[in-house]
């Protein structure tokens, strides 16, 4: 190759490293860059072909570039993962595929190729084409320990879950919820459990021993808990129509019943609408015990009185709440905040309760009649460091408003407020 | 550093002295052997006068596999899980004569290296984890980057020393180094960079993972490197037609035979291998099927012609079915700009050129990678391979 002077420094050194470190090597590159490495030399011939990720996104085998049609587009695809799987030489411990790949018959045959080589994570996302079906060999998958699945449906039929499942995400995929039941309670290491937008729900018991981290989002419907222990951070979010959620009277709401199972939260976030729906029932006297909640995140109307009582019963649940975020928004029905205001006028001697408050952040308020539970939350909060108010800046923030804010008391000494200036859009 | 000293003091009776100020008298004793009765007891009542804040700091004692010895910081020497082990298993490290020893991948001027970015993050961090505020991880990464600027010479030698002293961080580092080195570059700028040989033939790249080289540059070069053997095909047929007559004729008996039983025999002959060709092309990949065809028939043999005029029958059979697979490709190559297409007619130029020039060179090539290819069980195509052994027996 090219000449040079100090004849020590032509000699080929990354050839010869160790298998481990020319692996490593590789799985730092793209998978398509790893791949030509086969042509650079009799060294590297096959030295990609132990690589144990093989990972195909679409950002590199990009539909875009091919000039062509979108079944030429596929044949070249196909073709190009069986040769790939056929090469390939010794365990898969990782398999991607998020492509645009629209037909899916090729990719049983992959699975199944998988299912006998070990393999350990699969990340299945169908952008193109009709939703895939998983087939039965996915099942006989028995080391693996993460699963990703967009836009397929999974109908898993006498399964025994997966003994080694640590992490379960399943967005728009078609389960029933017996199924998606029995696999939450068959996989005893569950960790991570992620529900987007699933399919075929219509409720949803989660009884995981394991499962510390719980995520749903999509329609609502009615799930519960039932022996999560471990449980330290749940997110929920509520889209479409609420006709739904009226609770017959005098039923607990759905946020202190859930609550009750979830003796070890940390963190519970709400998008959405959920907080509207769980807070929409009886509050119950007390709670059993006191929750280790440290954050709490809502999307609050701060002017409906239900949801001031239900949020003010939470804290005071809470003793160690650490960080508190609300994000205004204005309801349907037209109240004017005072029975609101009234209720929190008459909370005395709370303070004990927002003893750990440190920071607390208030979003998207838009009028005069939202800023009663500010003031509550700095009249009470001993330990406050930073109280972030941000407005909603559709509508000009009036001076009045700050004046008013400016004028309330506050309890701790060293409370600085700051104003956010964060638009909805 | 204490239990290693007891241990220490089984071995040798003369160990009196208990801390590292006691190292340099044991160190000296050995090169003066009268040094220690001579000063054992005023070294014991002075030391504390002798003994600096900074002496106190305990060292441990490494010995590269070239025999040199350095000493270095006891904390920056348990960064290395390998070194920390040895010490905690044999209790050596503590002197001179008891250094540890090295694996034979470090050298000393790496050593000096490596702990130079042990001393760094183990100030850091006071552990082996990189946990820690954002500002200290935006200082370690700025670190690593200006650590990791060095030839791709010294880069694998450290690597290599990194993954023997166990040392993951640092392996992690360097593979992501070396591996941008990689990304993105064509293959001669890689072998430039790293002095690879470049010691595969022309053919054994041109079966590349069909299209995974999406580039459409290399899908260009593909196809106009099969226009090229084509032609050379032809050339060659000429060629051996001429070469016929002026070689020996080392035919076996059935092949003159059945040569000169002539066209009945060979055609059926030909129907067979063509069709064995075809029901292999079915089954494996076409490239392989195309070079092994064009293999056989550059042999410059004579006793070829008869499976080259075969294999030429079968090679029309896999030109048909070159371009059903590269017709979309042809769209591409009007994609590409003028500069490109001008860039690319030269490579062919020289590739041709290379080909037809050192004609014998090559043909050493493919008889000596004959012997070799029936070994390798990826080759889809053993029948292949099978035909050109056998040829080659015959001769």
């Amino acid at each position: 190759m090219s000449n040079m002077v100090n004849g020590d420094s032509t000699v080929d050194r990354i050839s010869h490293l160790p298998r481990n470190i020319i692996e490593e090597i590789l799985l730092h590159l793209p998978l398509k860059d790893a791949i030509r490495t086969s042509i650079l030399s009799r060294d590297w011939r096959y030295a990609w072909s132990s690589i144990p990720h093989l990972a195909f996104s679409r950002q590199e085998f990009p539909l875009s570039k091919c000039s062509n049609s979108q079944v030429v587009f596929d044949r070249k695809l196909v073709d190009i993962i069986h040769q790939v799987l056929l090469f390939h030489q010794g365990p898969i411990h990782m398999f991607k595929l998020s492509i645009d790949l629209k037909s899916s018959k090729c990719i049983d045959g992959w699975l199944l190729f998988l299912s006998r080589n070990d393999i350990k994570e699969i990340v299945l996302h169908r952008w193109e084409g009709e939703v895939y079906k998983l087939p039965s060999c996915l099942s006989a998958c028995k080391r693996l320990e993460h699963l990703c699945l967009f836009r397929c449906m999974f109908r898993p039929v006498h399964f025994q879950g997966f003994p080694h499942l640590r992490s379960l995400s399943l967005n728009n995929v078609a389960i029933s919820q017996n199924e998606l039941e029995t696999l939450i309670t068959n996989c005893p290491l569950l960790n991570i459990l992620y529900l987007i937008d699933i399919f075929g729900l219509s409720g949803l018991k989660v009884c995981s021993p394991s499962l510390v981290v719980f995520s749903f989002f999509g329609q609502h419907i009615d799930f519960s808990f039932e022996n999560v222990p471990l449980l330290s951070t749940l997110y929920v979010s509520f889209v479409g129509k609420n006709d739904k959620y009226y609770a017959s009277p005098g039923v607990i709401c759905k946020l202190f019943r859930n609550l009750y199972h979830l003796s070890s939260i940390k963190k519970i976030v709400l998008y959405n609408q959920a907080f509207k729906v769980w807070a929409y029932g009886q509050l119950p006297i007390q709670l059993p015990f006191t929750y280790q909640l440290k954050r709490f995140h809502a999307c609050v109307n701060l002017k409906d009185i239900k949801e001031i009582q239900a949020i003010v019963f939470l804290c005071r649940s809470c003793p160690l709440l650490v960080t508190l975020e609300l994000k205004a928004y204005i309801g349907n029905n037209l109240d004017d905040g005072t029975p609101a205001e009234k209720f929190l006028d008459a909370q005395q001697s709370f303070g004990s309760q927002f003893s750990h408050l440190r920071s607390v952040e208030i979003t998207y308020v838009s009028c005069i009649s939202e800023l009663p539970f500010i003031k509550f939350v700095l009249a009470n909060a001993p330990a406050l460091e930073t109280a972030y108010i941000g407005f909603n800046c559709g509508t000009p923030i009036e001076l009045n408003i700050l004046k008013e804010m400016f004028k309330f008391r506050r309890l701790s000494p060293a409370v600085e407020i700051k104003i956010l200036n964060r638009s909805f859009f | 550093m204490q239990s290693v000293l007891l241990q220490h003091e089984t071995n040798q009776s003369k160990l009196v002295i208990l801390d590292s100020v006691g190292f340099c008298c044991i160190f000296l004793s050995s090169i003066f052997p009268t040094f220690l009765e001579k000063s054992c007891i005023p070294m014991s009542e002075n030391e504390k006068a002798i003994i600096k804040p900074e002496a106190m700091k305990p060292f441990i004692w490494l010995q590269c596999a070239d025999g040199s010895i350095q000493q270095v910081e006891e904390e920056v020497v348990m960064f290395c899980p390998m070194i920390y082990r040895e010490i905690l298993q044999t209790g050596m490290g503590s002197s001179q004569n008891s250094a540890i020893c090295l694996p034979d991948r470090v050298n000393p001027a790496i050593l000096s290296l490596i702990f130079e970015y042990c001393r760094f993050h183990q100030v850091l961090g006071r552990s082996n984890k990189f946990p820690g505020p954002y500002f200290i991880t935006v200082e370690r990464k700025s670190f690593d980057e200006k650590f990791i600027r060095m030839d791709t010479k010294k880069l694998c030698e450290l690597t290599s020393a990194a993954d023997s002293l166990q040392l993951k961080p640092l392996v992690d580092l360097t593979s992501r180094a070396l591996a941008r080195m990689i990304e993105g570059k064509t293959p001669e700028e890689i072998r430039e960079t790293f002095h690879l040989p470049d010691d595969l033939t022309e053919e054994e790249k041109l079966e590349p993972l069909k299209n995974v080289n999406d580039d459409p540059r290399i899908r260009l070069l593909n196809r106009l490197y099969a226009k090229k053997r084509k032609e050379l095909k032809e050339r060659q047929k000429l060629k051996d037609i001429e070469a016929e007559e002026e070689k020996k004729d080392e035919r076996s008996v059935d092949e003159i035979l059945s040569f000169i039983n002539g066209e009945e025999d060979s055609k059926g002959v030909n129907a067979i291998k063509s069709k064995k060709k075809n029901r292999k092309k079915r089954d494996s990949h076409k490239d392989i099927c195309g070079q092994e065809s064009i293999r056989l028939k550059n042999k410059k043999e004579a006793n070829f012609s008869p499976s080259a005029s075969q294999c030429s029958d079968a090679r029309d059979n896999d030109d048909d079915t070159f371009p059903s697979n590269g017709e979309f490709e042809d769209g591409d190559i009007d994609d590409l700009d003028p500069a490109v297409k001008e860039e690319l007619d030269r490579e062919v130029e020289d590739f041709a050129r290379r080909l037809n020039s050192d004609w014998p060179e090559r043909m050493q090539e493919f008889l000596s990678l004959g012997q070799n290819q029936k070994l390798v069980p990826n080759r889809a195509s053993s029948h292949g391979s099978l035909h050109e052994t056998t040829g080659m027996d015959r001769r």
